[in-house]
């Protein structure tokens, strides 16, 4: 049965649990960031990055809200990033439903980052393994995944964890349950549940995230506002219509494709009878 | 905390004032949210500035940093004025009802002051302050006579103190609040109404409050309003009540166990004084504490003290301490009026070592370059030393204080040993978490390199000084020589077990034998025991109770057989309190304990004793009809909770403003605290400024990614990646007035110092109106310095530490520095 994650918008309290297990149990090294301003700063999704929280300033009418959400992957039900992989690098894993990405197959040619309607296109280019990860792997220690320099990352659900009867780090820090992970049908249950509750105290606009245009998404979302206000798209798409634009930005920027890829594409797309949505 | 951390998901409203538990204590936050979630609990957050707390809560509301007690006492005020308050309650278990010296004046009638002020000695003289009193037989006393306050029970005595905090209280009206506090009387008003619910006797409300209270110099009085108000809605020694300090560190509750204070000796007896006596000491408690303002029945626990003195002598002196010479109390250390008078805390420490009396330092679990107040005077005070001993993993700004921003390395003659320690997860011990709960953890993997446990260190250095004094000899060479020293392993090496052991006490002189808990101690040299709210953590069999890790299967959240918490394993302290004057709990649905009529005593064979889901704090057979029955303050004389209770600034909160602030103070003519040692007077370095030359208020706070004065986190690049500079939270106004862009380094200054930050400029800080006057705010967080993988900034030489800002001055009573309230001003850096 498909496996979710559920972040709980209302619940979390962006103590950042979640970039630091994530980061720990990944092996990821840190990120160089400056302080601009913000509590965010100017971390972004990357190659070793694979979530973070952002911290969004609302006044409302009735009351100053500060607003938390986790940026990650939100392995999609029909995920974009698959559709367009030139390499057939990304499966959805069958006993789970989390998007991986094999990166001993991943040409790097960020299809995936242009094609995914998330977080600013989720899946994020790596061109080198850093020390920390090399002397790591030196010493027999093993790393989640692959570490391929030059190809595409992000969060793989901790799939490993979960197989071996765990939760994904993440969950596991979250010190208010802001996170939790189960079946997907569970998660939802206890996400309705969850949001009937925030209506009936007076959050009017509580809704769960679950978008039907992606197939659903394996991270499911309570919020306490439209999903605009979280920076996320309101009814996204399987990407394919605008997809030779976006993948030729892409081809221009990683600037070593050939056609053959671009042929793959379209191969598998018309196979799949997504061409025209 | 008096309850714990479980506990608060038994609550029906909770407050966070004075701290901020979403970002500073975020497992707080799972028993908080599943309150709200599961309860419908709401949360309420009062801040200077709108933080991840305030994010999450049903109601926020500003205030201005410095004005928590009239927000408090505005608070308590409604709740008289609109009789809010649990009216059994406070009648029987608070000294509400207890009689005061006619003679007693208060802040109202005398411009601020209460009646005994000395204005050249800054002190009080307290006899106006005494209860009135009675003297009555009582068999169990010494000296079969009782000193009892004059009570009346129908609490309309003018004298009484129900009247008197009704006096004191009217003068806090919620006009009175917006004016100095800055917030909204109908914000005030929604959460005084939302919070005074939990006067209903079958509801509970806490706060979560942490140094956003403490560090003023007003701090001690901040916490007891609070605990005022919760004795007036009946919340103390009830599940989901309490007043709770978050305590910002995993073991400060241990460490303040173990009396790592000036003012306390382990498990909180009195530090001795210069001039006392075994018996003048000990009788302070056998005595004083059995005869002087007890209420006819009051269990009165300190009584015992003398036991707890004499076990402790036993443990440091061994067969040395013996009746006949008193147990070796005048071997003890005793304090005298420390520097100037002015006691030994850190600021007197540090302004003694400015001054060139100290001459060394041993200094570990801190980093006081970073975190000390006034730190360009602190890290010069080091200079003086001759010599200092560092013990951290990292080099820390203390122990290269030499290499900071503007210091000759060449002119410091300090000789700097730093000894590289163990992390706590290399090493085996217990830990006291905020809600007293003693846990042992096991070491996880072995130091580094030549890095050594706390305890291999301090017995290493204490073998060492016995071996100098015994081959050397010197001043107090008996005392060394005779301090009892083996807590070896099975091999030889120092063993934290057997340091547990001999806090947990055991018979003397076997020593074979632990003792079952203090019930045990005796005060005739048969038992030694290191710390007396410890005892209890081994069997007699010798089990380990800290390492017990049993959740509980049915319950209301106390979970008795996960580990053990000081005393007796007790979870939710003063717990009679949470029984109405039968024995029945107020609140049938989280029923803490009740007393049982059937229940037979096995000891007696008689029917009747308290029992419940936790263990009773009271005597367990005394039945609720028994004289004194109802008495459940019973670390108190009196047997009930203090509305009323003398402190060094007065009885009763009254505001004052902290010493560095924007406004005058409308409450009266007093402006600041007319207690607090004022160090700007013995030392002109120790400067204080003008709102005229810095108008806007400073306020240090911790953040979630860094922890305390950063040492372990700014070594962590993860932490680093989210928190990675110093900066300064400012309102949009004054960004906009002094053209400051969000994202530009700014530089804060005042008459201390001056560094440089980036500029947060945020719709969460807001200008506070003051009684008309727009005053605004300034946030900074402490955790930077100049040492380490991050020191908090590009130019380590202008943006190290949030207190180079502070001022060195603290509570009148703790002496705890005021450094949540100073006076900055901003300019862009060009």
């Amino acid at each position: 049965m498909a496996k979710a994650i559920l972040y709980d918008a209302s619940k979390c309290t962006a103590c950042r649990a979640c970039y630091v297990a994530c980061k720990q149990w990944n092996v990821l090294a840190a990120a160089e960031v400056k302080e601009l301003g913000t509590y965010y700063n100017a971390l972004t999704l990357d190659g070793t990055t694979w979530n973070l929280i952002d911290f969004i300033e609302k006044d409302d009418p009735d009351r100053f809200r500060w607003h938390f959400i986790s940026h990650r992957c939100m392995h999609c039900g029909d995920p974009s990033c698959a559709n367009v992989c030139a390499a057939g690098a990304i499966t959805k894993d069958s006993e789970t439903g989390f998007v991986l990405i094999d990166n001993d197959k991943c040409l790097g040619c960020k299809n995936c980052h242009y094609a995914c309607p998330f977080w600013e296109g989720v899946p994020r280019f790596r061109d080198e393994i850093s020390e920390a990860e090399e002397e790591w792997m030196d010493h027999g220690n093993k790393v989640p995944g692959k570490r391929v320099a030059s190809t595409m990352y992000k969060c793989r659900g901790c799939v490993d964890r979960v197989k071996n009867g765990l939760e994904p780090a993440c969950v596991t820090t979250c010190p208010p349950d802001a996170l939790q992970f189960g079946d997907k049908g569970e998660m939802l249950s206890i996400a309705n549940a969850r949001v009937a509750l925030l209506k009936e105290r007076g959050e009017t606009k509580a809704q769960v995230y679950d978008p039907k245009g992606v197939g659903g998404t394996g991270v499911i979302y309570v919020l306490l506002d439209d999903p605009e206000v979280y920076g996320l798209p309101a009814d996204p798409k399987v990407s394919t219509a605008d997809m030779v634009t976006k993948w030729l930005t892409g081809l221009i920027t990683a600037g070593i494709l050939t056609i053959v890829p671009f042929w793959m594409v379209f191969k598998a797309a018309e196979a799949e009878g997504k061409g025209g949505e | 905390m008096t309850n714990h951390w479980v506990d608060l998901k038994n609550s029906d409203c909770i407050v966070i004032m004075g701290g901020n538990a979403a970002e500073n204590h975020p497992m707080s936050f799972k028993w908080i949210t599943k309150a709200m979630e599961e309860r419908g609990a709401k949360l309420i957050c009062v801040d200077p500035r709108f933080t991840r707390s305030a994010a999450k809560a049903d109601i926020y509301a500003p205030l201005r940093s410095g004005t928590d007690i009239p927000f408090i006492m505005g608070m308590i005020n409604y709740v008289i004025e609109n009789k809010k308050y649990h009216e059994e309650y406070i009648k029987c278990y608070t000294n509400a009802t207890l009689l005061v010296n006619p003679e007693f004046k208060m802040p109202g009638d005398l411009n601020g002051l209460f009646s005994g002020y000395d204005s050249t000695a800054r002190k009080y003289d307290r006899a106006t302050w005494a209860y009135q009193t009675e003297d009555l037989p009582d068999e169990k006393a010494p000296g079969g006579i009782i000193h009892s306050p004059k009570r009346d029970m129908s609490m309309s005595d003018p004298n009484c103190v129900w009247q008197i905090l009704k006096k004191h209280a009217a003068r806090y009206t919620p006009e009175m609040v917006e004016k100095i506090c800055g917030t909204p009387k109908d914000k005030f008003l929604e959460i005084c109404e939302e919070f005074s619910k939990t006067g209903a006797p079958e509801k509970a409300g806490t706060i979560c409050y942490a140094m956003g209270w403490t560090q003023h110099t007003v701090g001690t009085e901040n916490i007891r309003a609070f605990a005022m108000l919760q004795l007036l809605l009946g919340n103390i020694g009830r599940p989901g009540g309490g007043v709770n300090a978050l305590r910002g560190e995993p073991n400060v509750q241990g460490s303040t166990d173990h009396a790592l204070l000036f003012h306390i000796i382990p498990a909180y007896l009195a530090v001795p004084k210069a001039g006392d006596t075994f018996r003048g000491y000990a009788d302070k408690y056998t005595v004083d504490k059995a005869t002087k303002d007890v209420l006819p029945g009051s269990i009165s626990w300190w009584r015992n003290g003398e036991k707890y003195l004499v076990s402790l002598l036993k443990e440091w002196f061994g067969d040395a301490a013996t009746a006949d010479n008193g147990y070796r109390f005048d071997w003890m250390g005793k304090i005298g009026g420390g520097f100037q008078g002015g006691g030994y805390s850190h600021i007197a420490l540090f302004e003694a070592m400015y001054a060139g009396e100290i001459k060394g330092m041993l200094c570990l679990g801190q980093n006081p370059a970073v975190g000390g107040p006034n730190s360009n005077i602190e890290t010069a005070a080091m200079e003086n030393l001759e010599w200092l001993v560092d013990l951290n993993l990292w080099e820390t700004e203390t122990n290269s204080f030499w290499k900071r921003p503007g210091c000759d390395p060449e002119a410091v003659q300090t000789e700097v040993w730093r000894l590289p320690a163990a992390d706590s997860c290399e090493k085996d011990g217990s830990i006291s978490n905020s809600g007293r709960w003693i846990q042992w953890r096991w070491k996880g993997c072995e130091p580094l390199g030549d890095c050594k446990t706390d305890l291999e260190i301090t017995d290493l250095i204490m073998k060492e000084v016995k071996r100098l004094y015994a081959e050397e000899g010197g001043k107090g060479a008996e005392i060394i020589n005779n301090i009892y020293w083996d807590y070896s392993g099975p091999n030889g090496d120092p063993d934290v077990v057997e340091v547990a052991k001999a806090c947990n006490g055991y018979t003397w002189p076997d020593r074979n034998k632990l003792v079952k808990n203090f019930t045990k101690l005796e005060k005739d040299g048969t038992t030694a025991c290191g710390n007396w709210l410890f005892s209890g953590t081994f069997t007699e069999d010798g089990e380990n109770l800290m390492q017990r890790r049993i959740p509980e299967a049915e319950g209301i959240g106390n979970n008795l057989e996960w580990t053990f918490a000081w005393p007796v394993n007790r979870r939710i302290v003063y717990n009679r309190a949470s029984c109405d004057l039968e024995g029945k709990p107020w609140n049938p649905d989280i029923p803490e304990i009740w007393w049982d009529p059937n229940k037979v005593d096995a000891q007696t064979g008689k029917p009747g004793m308290w029992t419940g889901n936790d263990v009773p704090d009271f005597a367990a057979t005394k039945a609720p009809s028994a004289v004194g029955g109802d008495l459940p303050a019973i670390m108190l004389n009196e047997g009930v909770f203090k509305l009323y209770a003398p402190c060094s600034e007065g009885p009763l909160p009254e505001h004052y403003e902290p010493v560095e602030s924007p406004v005058e103070n409308i409450m009266s003519g007093q402006q600041i605290n007319p207690a607090t040692v004022l160090w700007h007077e013995v030392n002109p370095d120790t400067k204080i400024g003008t709102a005229d030359e810095y108008p806007i208020i400073g306020s240090t706070y911790r953040v979630t990614e860094h922890w305390q004065t950063g040492i372990m986190t700014r070594n962590q690049p993860w932490l680093v990646d989210l928190m990675p500079e110093m900066f300064v939270e400012i309102s949009k106004e004054l960004a906009g007035e002094k053209n400051i862009e969000p994202g530009e380094t700014v530089e804060v200054f005042n008459a201390r110092g001056s560094l440089q930050a980036v500029a947060i400029v945020t719709g969460r800080v807001k200008p506070y109106n003051i009684n008309g006057k727009t005053v605004h705010f300034a946030g900074l967080p402490w955790c930077y310095g100049y040492a380490g993988f991050c020191t908090g900034g590009a130019c380590p030489t202008l943006n190290y530490s949030a207190n180079q800002l502070t001022p060195h001055v603290g509570d009148a009573n703790t002496m705890i520095p005021e450094y949540k309230a100073f006076l900055v001003d901003i300019r862009k850096v060009k």
